[in-house]
């Protein structure tokens, strides 16, 4: 095997997944060209610089507007977008290097070159900053020095330690032009006058005009590296109610709903003519426990301190029944953190409880809680009794959790309140450590990475300020298996597969057999296409490809049915 | 009148300064940062907290207080948190859309309200008396989401259905886009203004039959008809303009509160206008645009309780002040 291939197949394995060709691929006679395409979010966005957008969307928003220098293919595997192959590392596997494509070109017809992709990731990587998006460049030995650009379509990064997931983490990202926001001050990036209305760009489509509040109207841009794209015009429609968003895409007023609402996901799946898709998100929702023997102030003792107590909880529900009834059957329940959309996922490397109520009965009175006269579990003279946060305004997870608090009472004498709670200050006693439990969520990339909400260095408020285990949950084979997903390349993308997928599983089994938290299920997203051609969906007929800035070359390979 | 309207103009200002104090505390106090780290794992408290202090929110809200006030003095209603925008600007933008949904609403209205009422007040206990009751009771008790979503249905979806695509109002938005007509803008106004109306007509044709029906049992009334005068001429020249006094304060005061009510409607209709940007504003915590909102809704208060009180005078020539 010649250096190189080596390398790049290292690289490959980063991420644990295969290259596999690009998806769509409309192209052919059948391709009819021009027409509009019009597309909804379901607020306006908040800006259209990408380097401000930290709301969904303005990311689906600015998505067709830059580049990316990889993407992801309709199964999730990294693929080159802007980046000429795959990235090489060098021996000791901390310097990636990256090729840019040649002939790329921004709007104002200038050449796209490693300067605009190291200026993207120094901005990004600047303390100084001022943004809501949250962009993580501490891998890099340093934010200026740590990527540079050896020539005009060359760029290396340099690493303080290896990163498995440097690529899917790091270099899916968008690209900006140097020339325009290297010229802003990132102190000042979040008020710059252009962030409605982005001058120099280099995605399919181009910034024509915006009607605030209303909608955002793009044009194909012929200059795009990978081929015009065959839709003329792009129209973002701000539609703010589901129902009408649904009918909208079921009537063919619009082309593309991202994100149909469970409510209207069966009217939309059965309209004639309309391409839907249900599949799992990438995301999860948990039941987020207080693993430490005490709140964080040390005001009382927790509830949940005792994985007796946190086994007895799983043995005591029947998770399956009740996310088919908050969901509507628009979840699939999870015992692990990774979700189907990954390729680590492993439906049976998890630890699964089953109900059984004898022996979470059992379990409880094993950590020496018994009922009271009230039929409330006591212990010490502590009651078992507690607030279970859930966000206000959410309904499935309200009911998820209704149906838990009557069940754990019903079956245990846990005494649950539920307790819905504005998102504004959802996170205040949690992130403090003082509260027993709460229903919670998390957005996840493609590659797995559980160091922030889970490594004991991430524990809130104690070990980090920013971190997001809120658990205080310890466990120093946890931390290790943590590190070691982390950091696991090995020579062959198989190799380093396997070795994370091991690390994977451990972290999994870890998780489930202390039941750090209790995963509650990944929604179960509905899109749906009307007049719209060449769109492909993974495995499962999944569409988070083409959501949320992950696969933007594919816009271009569409083709409107019936262009007016 | 001169003296009076330049006493009711200085209480005015001075009333929004106190309301400006109570709407600010208000939102200060109100439980929950702008900023948080919610549910991104990659989020820094950091950064979070460097913006909290940049923009002074980890200050007591009376010591920011003043700053506001003075900004406020300037015409300055300070930057959106979430847009990152002038809030004037902001309102420049969405302000005349709820304008012209809400005018149009309040002018459908009354027309339909103020002879329904007269009509009902006249005919008392008539067929139609009790049909008009009847229907004014639905009016006002079916929420307006319900009303809402039930309209967008009917209009824009059966209705589409029913005539094989040949008639139906839009679903969303205000125009259709690249169409900037204005019967392109009256077509996409007919379902939000439909479901304003609906609410606005129950209540003000209720209290227009109250206010007739009272007018219609006194003596005046009763000489005016002993006199021989026509029917129809006692009812609209006698009777209507004094039975309209108290719409007319009803209508001044229910026009900031249409504003709240839109909320609803401009959302389910996609109506890119204020009651929209001040609920997204809400759930953001985006104080300045909030305030800005209710700052502006308080001083349509206090104009239009004071224009209230000056076409009394007109339509009463009796009243002096």
């Amino acid at each position: 095997m010649r250096v190189g291939t080596r390398i790049r197949a290292v690289a490959l394995a980063s991420v644990g997944l295969f290259m596999i060709a690009a998806c769509g691929g409309s192209s052919g006679p059948s391709v009819k060209e021009g027409g509009t395409l019009t597309y909804i979010i379901d607020a306006d966005a908040q800006t259209l610089n990408p380097f401000e957008a930290g709301d969904l969307p303005s990311v689906r928003s600015f998505q067709f507007m830059f580049p990316s220098l990889y993407e992801l293919d309709k199964n999730l595997g990294v693929i080159p977008g802007l980046a000429d192959g795959m990235p090489t590392l060098s021996s000791d596997l901390k310097t990636w290097t990256v090729k840019i494509k040649s002939g790329a070109k921004w709007s104002d017809g200038t050449p796209i070159t490693a300067n605009d992709v190291v200026t993207t990731a120094r901005i990004q990587a600047s303390p100084n900053l001022d943004t809501d998006a949250a962009f993580d460049w501490s891998p890099l030995t340093d934010p200026v020095n740590g990527v540079t650009a050896k020539d005009d379509h060359t760029v290396v990064y340099t690493l303080t330690s290896t990163f498995a997931p440097f690529l899917a983490v790091n270099l899916l990202g968008f690209i900006a032009p140097a020339e325009v926001y290297g010229k802003i001050d990132p102190a000042k990036m979040r008020s710059d006058p252009s962030n409605d209305h982005p001058t120099v760009t280099g995605g399919p489509f181009l910034f024509d005009k915006r009607v605030p509040g209303s909608e955002i109207d793009l044009v194909a841009n012929p200059n795009y590296y990978a081929g015009k794209p065959h839709i003329a015009k792009l129209v973002e429609k701000v539609i703010t109610d589901s129902t009408a968003a649904a009918q909208a895409v079921i009537n063919g007023d619009v082309n593309w709903d991202p994100e149909i609402t469970a409510g209207a996901l069966d009217t939309v799946k059965a309209a004639a003519g309309v391409q839907s898709s249900e599949y799992p998100d990438l995301g999860y929702y948990d039941i987020r426990f207080n693993d430490r023997q005490k709140w964080a102030d040390g005001s009382r003792n927790t509830l949940f301190g005792d994985v007796n107590v946190r086994r007895a909880f799983a043995y005591a529900l029947d998770k399956d029944s009740i996310v088919k009834t908050a969901t509507a059957g628009h979840g699939t329940p999870l015992w692990g953190d990774l979700v189907p959309a990954q390729a680590y996922y492993d439906a049976n490397a998890v630890v699964k409880y089953t109900q059984d109520i004898a022996k979470a009965q059992s379990l409880i009175a094993a950590a020496g809680w018994t009922k009271g006269s009230d039929g409330i579990l006591q212990k010490n003279g502590q009651k078992f009794s507690a607030k279970f946060y859930v966000r206000a305004g959410k309904p499935q997870r309200i009911q998820a959790v209704t149906i838990m608090s009557e069940e754990l009472k019903k079956n245990l004498g846990m005494d649950l309140q539920v307790t819905p709670t504005d998102f504004k200050i959802f996170y205040k006693p949690i992130q403090a450590g003082n509260f027993d439990l709460a229903f919670a969520g998390f957005g996840i990339s493609a590659d797995p990475d559980d160091y922030t909400i889970f490594h004991s260095s991430q524990i809130r408020p104690e070990n980090s300020k920013s971190g997001n285990n809120w658990t205080g949950f310890v466990n120093p084979d946890l931390d290790a298996a943590i590190n070691a997903e982390r950091t696991d390349l090995k020579d062959t993308a198989d190799a380093t597969f396997a070795a994370r997928k091991a690390d994977m599983n451990k972290i999994e089994h870890i998780l489930g057999d202390n039941v750090v938290v209790y995963f509650m299920w990944a929604d179960n997203v509905g899109m749906g296409f009307n007049g719209v051609n060449g769109v492909v969906g993974g495995n499962g007929g999944a569409m988070n490809y083409v959501d949320q800035d992950r696969n933007v070359s594919t816009f271009a390979q569409w083709s409107m049915a019936n262009p007016k | 009148m001169t003296f009076y309207v330049i006493r009711r103009v200085l209480i005015g200002f001075l009333l929004l300064v106190f309301m400006s104090v109570a709407f600010f505390a208000l939102t200060r106090l109100t439980p929950g940062p702008p900023f948080t780290t919610g549910e991104n794992p990659r989020a820094h408290q950091e950064l979070i907290d460097r913006r909290m202090h940049n923009l002074g929110l980890d200050q007591p809200w009376y010591t920011q207080y003043p700053a506001y006030l003075n900004a406020l003095a300037h015409g300055n209603l300070g930057d959106s948190y979430v847009y990152n925008r002038p809030v004037t600007e902001l309102l420049q933008q969405r302000v005349p859309n709820s304008l012209i949904l809400l005018g149009a609403a309040l002018i459908v209205s009354l027309l339909i309200a103020i002879p329904l009422g007269i009509f009902a007040a006249t005919r008392q206990y008539s067929i139609l008396d009790v049909g008009t009751s009847v229907v004014s009771y639905v009016g006002i008790s079916i929420p307006s989401f319900v009303l809402g979503i039930f309209l967008l249905l009917a209009g824009a979806v059966w209705l589409r259905h029913l005539t094989g695509g040949d008639f139906f109002f839009p679903l969303f938005g205000m125009h259709k886009s690249g169409i900037d007509t204005l019967d392109d803008l009256v077509w996409h106004m007919v379902l939000p203004v439909t479901s304003l109306s609906v609410l606005s007509i129950a209540g003000f044709s209720r209290f227009m039959r109250a206010s007739m029906l009272e007018v219609l049992h006194q003596d005046y009334v009763r000489t005016a008809k002993a006199k021989g005068l026509a029917r129809r001429t006692v009812n609209y020249k006698h009777a209507l303009r004094n039975a309209i006094l108290p719409i007319i304060t009803l209508v001044a005061l229910q026009t900031p509160q249409f504003v709240s009510g839109a909320i609803i409607t401009e959302g389910i209709f996609s109506w890119p206008g204020m009651g929209l940007l001040a609920f997204q504003a809400t759930v953001d915590r985006d104080y300045p645009v909030i305030l800005g909102v209710v700052m502006l809704v308080a001083v349509l208060t206090v104009i239009f309780n004071l224009l209230a009180d000056i076409a009394y005078a007109v339509v009463d020539p009796r009243i002096r002040y």
